[in-house]
């Protein structure tokens, strides 16, 4: 049990990060949250199936619950490097705009996270709903207004950077 | 021309692919993992092993008692007949039943989840109904809470990170007996004809701090109840 369970999280450590990092906006919450997440997974290791399905699942309801308490939650602000060696946090692929993680966080917490599993994690509709505890349309109608408030943002992104040139 | 959803799930994944996990961060998950199981282990043998001296104390405390006459059979509830058990443990008049490990494949909810603390307060409650009150919500960092005895007088004990509170149903002098003259109340109110009151507990050493600002404004404003509230519903297994 112990060995598999260091295979996954090794294996999978990163890509949850990233799936984290779009969710939650900061790198210091989606390291957070992935520990959580890797925690309760090992909890259940035994009865898990698919331990990269369950822990996107752990991690969908995570933070439902961490944005249900999240205004109570201080915004950390990093005073150290804790690292021993520089981490890249994908700077050099947006040096000329802002990352989406940026533009996500200007949606409301349960748009971002649907529009996050649908389309980063390619989530079906119905698969979201049953994981949020929400209904179909409900995600349908989160999805629709975050699409649209992100293409917004982006319309305005694209206006600056042409207006800069 | 790409449309607009294709362009965001290229972008989330272009603006994510360099996002590496740092190297201490499985290892952090990795010892987390058993440092976590081994820190809950803990925090309830010494629940346990805390209540059986405090059980022991208040026995060998009780007046009127000795050597040649005590009885150390469970106390009778005085409100309704206790099925007791040896997961039991009697202080005084009350005979309140200790928290049992849960499994480990046992649903995730808020809070320690290695021991089945909300059927610990719901059978207290079950057993003494007008002994206890509880807040209809729990609060966001919830560790455990338990009903517990103390100097004869039942309390609800709530563990967060940092310093909890204790909730004891009683006149203010009774209360004050039971808990401690130095600790200071947060609420004082009524619900369903029972007075009760919040005290918060001391700082369990020096570099504590006591509650946040926040965490005092929510036992300020919580509700509270003598019902059973959704948060103590029992487990159901086999839910991720």
């Amino acid at each position: 049990m112990e060995d598999s369970f260091e295979q996954f999280v090794r294996g999978s450590t990163t890509q949850l990060l990233r799936t984290a990092l779009l969710l939650t906006g900061e790198r210091g919450a989606a390291e957070d949250l992935v520990q959580d997440v890797l925690e309760r997974t090992y909890r259940h290791w035994r009865r898990v199936e698919d331990p990269h399905a369950y822990a996107r699942v752990v991690m969908a309801r995570r933070i439902t619950d961490r944005w249900r308490i999240g205004s109570r939650r201080v915004r950390e602000v990093q005073l150290q490097q804790w690292h021993d060696e520089p981490v890249s946090d994908g700077t050099q692929a947006r040096a000329q705009r802002a990352g989406v993680e940026a533009l996500l966080r200007q949606l409301p917490p349960r748009q971002r996270a649907v529009v996050v599993l649908r389309y980063f994690e390619d989530w079906s509709e119905a698969r979201i709903a049953e994981e949020l505890g929400c209904s179909a349309g409900t995600v349908k109608s989160n999805c629709s207004r975050g699409l649209s408030r992100l293409r917004q943002l982006m319309s305005v992104e694209d206006k600056a950077r042409e207006a800069a040139r | 021309m790409i449309d607009f959803e294709q362009q965001l799930r290229q972008r989330m994944h272009d603006d994510t692919r360099e996002v590496q996990a740092a190297a201490w961060l499985p290892e952090a998950a990795l010892t987390g993992a058993v440092r976590a199981r081994r820190r809950h282990r803990l925090a309830w043998s010494a629940a346990a092993t805390s209540t059986a001296v405090a059980t022991t104390a208040l026995i060998l405390a009780l007046p009127g008692t000795d050597d040649s006459t005590r009885q150390l059979m469970p106390a009778v509830p005085s409100t309704t007949t206790a099925t007791t058990s040896p997961e039991d443990f009697t202080a005084g008049e009350f005979t309140l039943p200790l928290p049992v490990p849960l499994p480990d494949d046992a649903p995730d909810r808020p809070g320690i989840d290695s021991h089945d603390w909300r059927g610990q307060i719901r059978e207290s409650m079950r057993r003494y109904p007008d002994a206890f009150v509880v807040p209809e919500q729990l609060p966001p960092h919830i560790g455990t809470m338990q009903a517990n005895v103390s100097n004869g007088h039942p309390l609800i004990t709530i563990d967060s990170e940092g310093p909890g509170v204790t909730i004891c149903v009683g006149d203010l002098a009774t209360c004050r007996h039971s808990v401690g003259t130095d600790w200071e109340i947060m609420t004082s109110a009524e619900v369903d004809s029972r007075t009760f009151h919040v005290f918060l507990s001391p700082p369990g050493k020096p570099t504590d701090t006591g509650l946040t600002l926040q965490q005092q404004e929510y036992w300020s404003t919580v509700s509270f109840t003598s019902g059973t509230p959704e948060w103590m519903a029992p487990h159901e297994p086999n839910a991720p």
